[in-house]
């Protein structure tokens, strides 16, 4: 979506994904919160201007969750630091 | 907000069963479910609330007006399905609403009949010769052609197939869009209700658990399941229910940093269905 790109309200989203109203609401103030949106009383909510920037931080938040994730879980099975290492160097070699 | 609904303290004493202090309230443009086991109190309220049984003790206002005194008002404003036929078997819908339609101020021909065509329901067939689904249908189309402001609708889920329950779901979806609104929907099928409810209600033994936005519930209440010796006591106190069996328990918890504490990795923390909930919270600690 592009900047200053309106969404569509609360309700005709609700209605169309068939979702409560309650729950759209909230994910709506959550990317407000986060600044992806900003909204306009009486005229509805916009994708920020900086929202592509964002979006990228927060993919970083989440890879670096994920990994984290990854490390505790390799702990949790015995596999060491070294291992754990060599495993994602072979795994990212297969990739490319 | 005003409340578009609102029970508060209802009491109905029957010989073998009673509502007790019943009280929760309903703004316009939301669904509210209306939830608990069979025999839990969910029709006598509406009952209650419909003024087709005698209050014993407490209020209940509709759009403000009282449930006793302002029952016509009130009747022309709100739009009742019922689980079980309440129109006249022998007639056909179109002589049934020639019979109903003058009732109301508000009635709308022009609606009624789009409601009519957009379910295809056959005129000149008899009631009697109506599916179950068909039945609600019609119920609804006369709830919808009198511009009911307050849906009532008295497990109108039970006893149809997927495909009507989610013809419903979305035109109750497309009733609240104006924001003035408001459906109470009850059913003991949570499916129905997990995705499209705002607020949920949970009824039993005449008794109110809990009436919160659905959203939070699922917030709150965690699924658990683990292995015998995570039931140390530690848990106890975030434990609302919980079942045992052979091999380890589930249950449900609030508080989940605390849980999460307590456990470490040795259990696994799910986002329960409203069914768990609903079961787990009637059902209590059975240990």
């Amino acid at each position: 979506m592009e900047p200053d790109q309106l969404l569509p309200s609360i309700r005709l989203l609700a209605k169309e994904l068939q979702i409560s109203v309650i729950t759209t609401k909230r994910a709506y103030e959550e990317l407000e919160k986060e600044g992806l949106i900003y909204t306009v009383p009486g005229k509805g909510s916009f994708v920020s201007g900086h929202s592509e920037e964002l979006l990228e931080k927060s993919k970083t938040r989440l890879l670096e969750e994920k990994l984290q994730e990854a490390i505790i879980l390799a702990e949790s099975v015995g596999v060491s630091r070294e291992d754990l290492e060599r495993l994602f160097t072979v795994l990212l070699e297969d990739e490319s | 907000m005003k409340p578009i609904l609102e029970l508060r303290g209802v009491s109905k004493k029957f010989p073998e069963f009673s509502l007790d202090e019943v009280s929760f309230s309903l703004e316009p443009g939301y669904i509210m479910g209306f939830i608990g086991a069979n025999g839990a109190g969910k029709s006598t309220t509406i009952k209650l609330i419909m003024n087709l049984l005698h209050l014993d003790g407490g209020e209940i206002k509709v759009f403000g007006l009282d449930s006793r005194q302002d029952e016509l008002e009130i009747k022309q404003r709100v739009g009742f399905v019922y689980d079980e036929n309440h129109f006249y078997e022998e007639l056909t819908i179109k002589e049934m609403t020639m019979v109903v339609a003058p009732f109301y101020k508000n009635w709308d021909q022009q609606c009624y009949q789009s409601f009519v065509h957009r379910f295809e329901l056959p005129e000149k067939k008899k009631i009697k010769t109506f599916s179950r689904g068909m039945k609600m249908k019609y119920s609804l189309a006369v709830a919808l052609a009198h511009d009911a402001e307050l849906l009532i609708m008295d497990e109108p889920t039970s006893g149809l197939d997927p495909i009507v329950r989610s013809e419903l779901l979305e035109i109750l979806s497309e009733v609240i869009q104006d924001e003035r609104k408001s459906v109470l929907f009850s059913s003991h099928i949570t499916s129905d209700l997990d995705r499209i409810a705002d607020y949920i209600t949970l009824i039993h033994n005449g008794q109110i658990l809990f009436s919160e936005p659905k959203d939070q519930l699922l917030e709150n209440y965690i699924l658990i399941k683990g292995g015998h010796d995570l039931l140390d006591g530690r848990l106890q106190p975030y434990l609302v229910g919980m079942r045992e069996n052979q091999f380890g328990f589930e249950g449900l918890v609030t508080n989940k940093e605390q849980v999460q504490a307590v456990v470490g990795g040795k259990a696994i923390l799910e986002t329960p269905t409203l069914e768990d909930i609903m079961l787990f919270c009637t059902r209590g600690k059975v240990v």
